[in-house]
């Protein structure tokens, strides 16, 4: 899941830094806007089935790949 | 129509009710005629004749209105500056407008030129100026109402001149729109855009004109959902204007429902292509809404062809795979489709997207190089109208427009109009960057997202502290919608036969 979690995010940042630092701010790196954010929350649902609704996270609980996975492994 | 007659109407008959609703403070329509009417007299009065525009910079407040309407009440026009807009850049704007007065509402700002005045002096002419108002100052005819700046391809903004004609106009037609301007009446309307976005007035002045009320919503909130929620929720909209990239944030989240806004009754879009795939949630979510695709540029007054987009046109439209229409244009107003020698051409021809009619902008702003360019006057029914090539690449069929994107190097990012020579120029302007070119990734038929291709000295940086590095000294010249997500430094810029930038070759690299 790791794997395929991590494409998604290398495919919506356009950038393969997530990868190398998975401490790495997306929103302060402008990796992620709201639009992309947006974007991945609808790909984790379509292609891991799992819900997460906007208004119910903050954005400093998914603001580095690393805290986006510990979320998604936690809602497994 | 006269806008500020309807507004004044407005102030008698129905005073009490909320014109504008900020997060703070709100004001009635009584209010917001009176404070725009002492703030008038006190501009005439310290600026008697002079009829230079006056900069109103800040961002969602309803003192933001009363400075606008108090600018045309005075004879001006008035020029809209967001506090996202970088400094630098809206200094660039002061620079070309030269003028006397500067509102600022809100944020942080020293004008070179010009007297400032603060929210608090704004505050305190509004309640308590006693001087004298006419309404013989007002700003009419062919006078303009407001300058808008966009990006502009050598680096500096332009703006787009609107006057009082072309805004009512407009607006004659704006208040029909998905609903009867009755229907509107009380209404309330939501405000997502920044008041310096021209789509901005669609929900603006439609608003006004109907006796509703604008809920301006501040930037801040768009990026947390929770609180924007709780936001449209206590606003029960049933008016929405937004860019579609917008309503695609939103909807994003299973909250965004009829729950949310058991009343949303019409969706106004505007600013960039609607996709099947958003418009098609909508109406999932939405039963019963009507969803109204619209076009035009800034400098045809926000918009000038409208389309419902009904569940028989979306099945339609994706079981021939092809995209929406943004359908039939406006009353007193033609589109043609022009070949590159001026030629109109025949139903179904692809051109280039041409608007003549009655809210066409008369031109750019002290620019009359610029204006020359794309602007000119053409004959309609026995009467001449202004005339101005879009630069839209497009072709009609039964009497529909459709959008094909751009003849040139202009770019629609998430609603954000964008000149990618505007990018690359002020690249350029950063010691460490010798040449950049910057090409849009398209999805889905839209622009995604832009890099830029950079050469330069790197001078032992890693690859991620000089991107890091541009795009910090970047926003310092660029609203962030115009700083590229990725900025890729390569040893030299490819080149055509023409010697130019291979802008195919270097845009098959990101798609």
């Amino acid at each position: 899941m790791e794997e395929k979690i991590m494409k998604m995010l290398e495919e919506i940042c356009e950038d393969e830094v997530v990868n190398e630092d998975r401490d790495i701010d997306l929103f302060e790196e402008d990796l992620l806007d709201s639009l992309g954010f947006a974007e991945l929350l609808v790909r984790i649902e379509e292609e891991l089935s799992i819900v997460i609704a906007p208004s119910e996270v903050k954005r400093e609980d998914m603001n580095t790949p690393n805290k986006i996975l510990a979320l998604l492994k936690e809602r497994m | 129509m006269n806008i500020l007659e309807k507004i004044r109407e407005m102030a008698k008959a129905s005073g009490e009710r909320i014109a504008i609703q900020g997060s703070r403070e709100a004001l009635t329509y009584m209010q917001l005629e009176e404070y725009s009417n002492r703030l008038a007299a006190w501009i005439h009065g310290n600026y008697g004749e002079s009829k230079k525009p006056v900069i109103v910079y800040g961002h969602k407040s309803p003192y933001m209105i009363v400075c606008f309407l108090a600018c045309v009440k005075a004879g001006r026009a008035y020029c809209p500056q967001d506090i996202s807009i970088p400094v630098s850049r809206v200094h660039e704007t002061i620079g070309s407008v030269e003028p006397d007065l500067v509102f600022t509402v809100e944020g942080e700002l020293e004008a070179a030129v010009g007297r400032q005045v603060n929210v608090e002096e704004i505050r305190e002419i509004a309640c308590s100026f006693q001087g004298a108002y006419s309404r013989e100052w007002q700003v009419k005819g062919e006078e303009d109402y407001y300058i808008i700046f966009t990006s502009g391809s050598t680096g500096k903004p332009k703006g787009v001149r609107i006057t009082s004609d072309c805004l009512n106009h407009y607006l004659e037609w704006s208040i029909g729109l998905g609903s009867s301007s009755e229907e509107k009446r009380g209404a309330h309307f939501l405000n997502q855009a920044p008041f310096s976005f021209d789509l901005s007035v669609m929900d603006l002045y439609t608003c006004l004109a109907c006796g509703g009320t604008l809920f301006t919503m501040e930037k801040e909130l768009q990026s947390d959902y929770g609180a924007m929620y709780s936001f449209m929720e206590n606003a029960d909209i049933h008016v929405w204007v937004s860019t579609p990239s917008f309503a695609d944030v939103c909807l994003s989240d299973k909250k965004f429902n009829r729950d949310l806004l058991p009343n949303l009754g019409t969706f106004l879009f505007c600013g960039e292509v609607l996709t099947t795939a958003t418009a098609e949630r909508l109406l999932e979510r939405f039963e019963g809404a009507r969803i109204i695709n619209t076009y035009g540029p800034t400098e045809s007054t926000v918009a000038v062809t409208e389309v419902e987009i009904t569940k028989e046109l979306l099945n339609q439209t994706i079981r021939e795979g092809k995209s929406l229409p943004v359908g039939r244009e406006k009353p007193q107003t033609w589109i043609e489709i022009w070949d590159e020698n001026g030629q109109c051409l025949p139903e179904g021809g692809q051109g280039e997207i041409v608007i003549i009619g009655n809210t066409v902008s008369p031109g750019y702003y002290h620019r009359p190089d610029l204006t020359e360019k794309v602007f000119a006057v053409c004959t309609r029914n026995g009467k001449d109208w202004r005339a101005y090539r879009t630069g839209d690449a497009g072709y009609k069929k039964d009497g529909w427009l459709y959008y094909n994107g751009r003849i040139d190097l202009q770019v629609k990012l998430h609603g954000y109009r964008i000149e990618i020579e505007d990018i690359e120029n002020n690249m350029a302007r950063l010691p460490q960057i010798s040449h950049a070119v910057v090409v849009p990734t398209i999805k889905e038929g839209k622009v995604n997202s832009l890099t830029a291709f950079v050469t330069g000295e790197i001078k032992g940086k890693t690859l991620h502290e000089f991107t890091r590095e541009v795009k910090m000294e970047l926003r310092e010249l660029l609203p962030s919608y115009m700083i590229p997500k990725k900025i890729k430094y390569i040893d030299e810029i490819p080149m055509t036969n023409h010697g130019k930038a291979d802008r195919k070759y270097l845009g098959g690299l990101v798609s």
